[in-house]
């Protein structure tokens, strides 16, 4: 049985879990924060992670 | 990031899929897993997806009902027969769906997906993806991106210094799109 206490509270969490595009299929994900925030600071850093160098 | 796959193998319900192998034969399974504690129907799907072109090469569907905690075969089939005609192992990738629905729980109780990999990506040939992003803002603690795909790209992640949690509603949209 796993311990969900060995893992990060969602709320600090700032990843997706990973997702399978489809080429020109456009798939919706909404980000919920805990604390008010600007788009600005949500674009700032924000990136596309693939393991896509690992295949 | 267990957490995302904790509400996904917690959930009320869910589909997998497995391949048993008995005299050099294959054959694919699903299965419709329900904790949901009254009678649900629905509809299953599994849709044969190319690795290189995204496109749905086949599609086997249909109907069942679960009774109440019931975990029930919904399809079974030889892999080799459900391939014949659309490619190798590695061409090829399952995606599997149940659209539930029962009396006093929500739809997101009775929705489930699922994929399964006939090879290890090490055999699959991807072309390189360019992945876009777009963004909308309904409230000032949502944001709403929209991903866009030139080539199949599994596992793709995304990040964002602000403190919060992601969710999406891929099965929705995927049954909207296949529509």
């Amino acid at each position: 049985m796993w311990h969900l206490t060995h893992t990060e509270p969602l709320a600090r969490t700032h990843r997706d879990n990973g997702v399978l595009l489809r080429p020109n299929v456009p798939m919706n994900l909404s980000f919920f924060g805990t604390q008010p925030f600007t788009m600005a600071s949500f674009k700032q850093d924000f990136s596309i992670l693939t393991v896509r160098n690992t295949y | 990031m267990l957490h995302y796959a904790a509400v996904k193998f917690f959930a009320p319900t869910l589909i997998s899929s497995f391949e048993t192998s008995y005299d050099n034969q294959s054959v694919y399974h699903v299965h419709v897993t329900s904790d949901v504690n009254e009678k649900q129907t629905g509809v299953w799907e599994v849709i044969a997806l190319s690795w290189s072109t995204g496109a749905q090469l086949f599609k086997w569907t249909g109907a069942a009902a679960l009774q109440p905690l019931q975990s029930l075969e919904v399809f079974s089939r030889p892999t080799a027969q459900m391939l014949q005609g659309i490619g190798s192992r590695s061409d090829v990738v399952f995606y599997v769906s149940w659209k539930g629905s029962a009396t006093t729980v929500p739809a997101s109780s009775t929705t489930s997906d699922n994929y399964y990999y006939l090879t290890s990506f090490a055999e699959i040939k991807l072309p390189s993806p360019v992945i876009s992003a777009s963004f909308s803002q309904p409230s000032n603690q949502v944001v709403q991106v929209t991903l866009t795909s030139t080539q199949m790209a599994p596992f793709v992640w995304l990040q964002t210094p602000v403190a919060g949690k992601w969710s999406y509603v891929v099965v929705a949209a995927l049954w909207r799109q296949m529509a």
